[in-house]
């Protein structure tokens, strides 16, 4: 009797008391796995990150008034990790490109009781490019069906691989081509060593093999014709949970896609120090022009172009099956488009083809001191070349157009053909320079030599 | 056949027990050896040393994964990949360094590699002690046992390699030896039936090679004597 007075008294009196007491504050942790080393995972990771735009986006009201944040992030070299992690409940939010997202996606649907939602993309390129098939600088192969009998290197189960599987399925070459697993470093590494016939990797390897003056594009991903994409995952557990939190992360990387079409000679010089990769290379996929169109949209085409990297990798690696419809979601992306005062269906509905957008767009000169040149013709751009090598001056890099689909390359790896009327164009493939010049009775030049003409005689 | 089964089992106890520190050091031994083994074909295959390493907190990932996974079903191949420890070689050529390749320590793993490397020590101490096991058999356990022990520890590797997804798995040790990508891959669903193909040989052999002795008292006779064993025994002793 005299405990049950007790126990009575002391239920009352902690009634009475916990409204008085201070709300103890809630933390949500955010852990979000990125990859440092894919451009085209930058506005949901390294950007976001270092930008603190995350943060700046966190709900701090309502449900959310007494909660506090621990955000971390988490940087990898593939897909396949993050995905392990997510399972784990190590990371809440992973950003990868179409296979690895397809993998997960397919292996978190094999579980009983775990899912993630397909909730945004980062970026694309229409046609493909970003993957892209390189050979060492001095090699004489120049294209696809020219790789009968060698040996090609690519790291499986990565969008590169998907990519080149395609190609050699288009070019009727699979059963000539000796095929290799290796690494984009080590891939690189035996590019630059002559170690390896060609090397097939993602975005942005083959440009920094070409920047680096090791490598060679011969075929680039825009020729199999499959859109190349990049997304956002999160754990359905997570987003139901957080949804606001989840919003605001894809306001985040809108905010990211914005920062970078303003400011892209500022943005990639700060990812130079971010990411480590250099600043060049990054320009050819984040300038006006570039590879990367930065859009988080969800497109119908995407969705066709998932499915059919799906019946890829079921074909090759027997991954379980995915339920598309379970799996992607607009809802969340919708919802900060809608809170950014944005018009979403709008941005869906457009679609960037290099080859129409880039049309016309002036040839580049990255000069050490004065920053991005632009010039409207060839001969402008060959002009200021050999004027600035005359007065011994520092170029990073020059930016041309391939002219058959469009796609900024760099200026010392295009191919150059001079017209019978004095007229320039450039090229990315040597087969497409040379049936041009056959077709326009020109030649077919290096940059050195279609520069050498502009070099003043006196 | 109850009764042969019992009395094999019974042989293979007294063995053990007979032989318990011998056999728990070859238990070590062989699990350590197999690391070490895993590790220095990693240095032979990219000619790199490991310079880098990592510890993790596998209580806390369990934790983590217990309270996060509704189903019950999902926990044990979740918690199957988590890593205690990690050695690997960072290739700080590009970028701010890739994990080119690694070789991971998962508890899971090792508890599979303890029980094959005793079942491994048993059966090497039944080789060498006399029983009524023919030679013919004897040479024929031998032979499964080995094929057991291959299959398991093919099937156990940890190592990963970027290529691979960069995920520890054990087609990676294939692929390293030049297996073509496709079939690597497309081998790698039946690496489960694979180790339990191979558990199941080192069992079988197990109770081969423990047919008792027929010296009349069902004693199990020692191997003669050689200086190697003599000096085995005697660090024992």
């Amino acid at each position: 009797m005299k405990h049950t007075t007790f126990g009575i008294g002391l239920g009352l009196a902690l009634a009475v008391s916990l409204p008085s007491l201070p709300a103890l504050a809630k933390t949500i942790d955010i852990a979000i796995g990125h990859q440092s080393m894919c451009t085209d995972t930058y506005t949901a990771g390294i950007v976001v990150k270092e930008l603190g735009l995350l943060e700046k986006n966190l709900p701090k009201d309502g449900a959310y008034a007494d909660v506090d944040y621990n955000i971390t992030w988490a940087d990898y070299s593939s897909g396949g990790p993050i995905t392990n992690q997510m399972l784990a409940n190590k990371l809440n939010i992973g950003v990868m490109g179409d296979y690895p997202l397809i993998v997960n996606g397919a292996k978190f649907q094999a579980t009983d009781s775990l899912r993630t939602l397909y909730i945004a993309g980062t970026g694309y390129n229409l046609k493909g490019s970003g993957n892209a098939v390189v050979v060492p600088v001095d090699s004489d192969i120049y294209s696809l069906d020219q790789l009968k009998g060698k040996s090609v290197s690519t790291p499986v189960g990565s969008a590169a691989w998907g990519m080149l599987l395609k190609a050699m399925q288009d070019a009727g070459i699979t059963e000539e081509v000796s095929l290799k697993n290796q690494s984009p470093a080590v891939g690189a590494a035996n590019i630059a060593a002559g170690k390896i016939d060609a090397h097939s990797d993602f975005c942005p390897w083959s440009e920094i093999m070409e920047f680096r003056g090791t490598g060679r594009k011969i075929y680039d991903g825009s020729e199999a014709g499959v859109p190349y994409l990049h997304g956002v995952v999160v754990r359905q557990d997570f987003a139901e949970e957080y949804p606001e939190v989840i919003t605001a992360f894809l306001k985040a990387v809108i905010e990211a896609g914005k920062w970078i079409e303003e400011n892209p000679s500022e943005a990639v010089d700060l990812m130079e120090k971010w990411t480590g990769v250099e600043k060049e290379v990054l320009y050819i996929y984040f300038s006006n022009g570039g590879h990367l169109t930065l859009d988080p949209t969800i497109k119908d085409k995407w969705v066709e172009a998932l499915k059919f990297d799906h019946t890829v990798l079921v074909k090759e690696k027997a991954i379980p099956p995915l339920d598309f419809d379970a799996w992607i979601t607009e809802d969340y992306i919708k919802a900060a488009y809608a809170d950014l005062g944005m018009d979403y269906d709008a941005d869906k509905t457009s679609v960037v083809d290099p080859e129409v957008a880039n049309a016309g767009l002036p040839a580049e000169i990255w000069h050490s001191r004065d920053g991005i040149l632009k010039y409207e013709s060839y001969p402008e751009f060959l002009k200021a070349v050999a004027d600035f090598q005359g007065t011994g001056a520092k170029l990073n890099a020059t930016y041309v157009y391939d002219k058959a689909t469009g796609l900024k390359l760099f200026g010392k790896t295009a191919y150059f053909v001079l017209a019978e009327d004095g007229s320039y164009e450039t090229f990315l493939r040597k087969p497409d320079a040379e049936a041009y010049a056959a077709e326009v009775k020109g030649e077919l030049i290096d940059l050195p030599t279609a520069v050498a003409a502009f070099i003043p005689t006196e | 056949m109850a009764v042969a089964l019992r009395s094999r089992l019974t042989t293979i106890g007294d063995v053990l027990h007979r032989r318990f520190s011998l056999w728990l050091i070859l238990t070590l031994s062989f699990t350590v050896g197999y690391y070490l083994l895993l590790m220095a074909s990693l240095i032979l295959r990219f000619g790199n040393l490991p310079n880098y390493a990592r510890v993790y907190n596998w209580p806390e990932s369990v934790w983590t994964i217990v309270r996060s996974t509704p189903s019950i079903r999902d926990m044990p191949p979740i918690i199957a990949e988590e890593y205690l420890l990690e050695f690997g070689y960072m290739n700080y050529d590009y970028g701010l360094g890739i994990s080119e390749w690694a070789l991971n320590i998962i508890p899971y793993k090792v508890v599979l590699m303890l029980v094959l490397s005793g079942l491994l020590a048993a059966n090497l101490l039944l080789l060498r002690t006399k029983t009524s096991c023919s030679t013919g058999s004897r040479l024929k356990a031998g032979a499964a046992t080995g094929l057991g022990a291959g299959f398991v520890a093919v099937t156990s590797a940890t190592m990963s390699w970027v290529v691979c997804c960069a995920t520890p798995t054990w087609i990676v040790g294939l692929s390293m030896l030049g297996l073509g990508v496709s079939t690597a891959f497309w081998i790698e669903p039946i690496g489960p039936w694979l180790t339990a193909a191979g558990y199941l040989l080192l069992c079988f052999s197990l109770i081969a090679l423990s047919k008792p002795s027929d010296t009349g008292d069902g004693q199990i006779v020692e191997p003669a004597p050689s200086p190697q064993i003599s000096t085995r025994k005697g660090a024992h002793a």
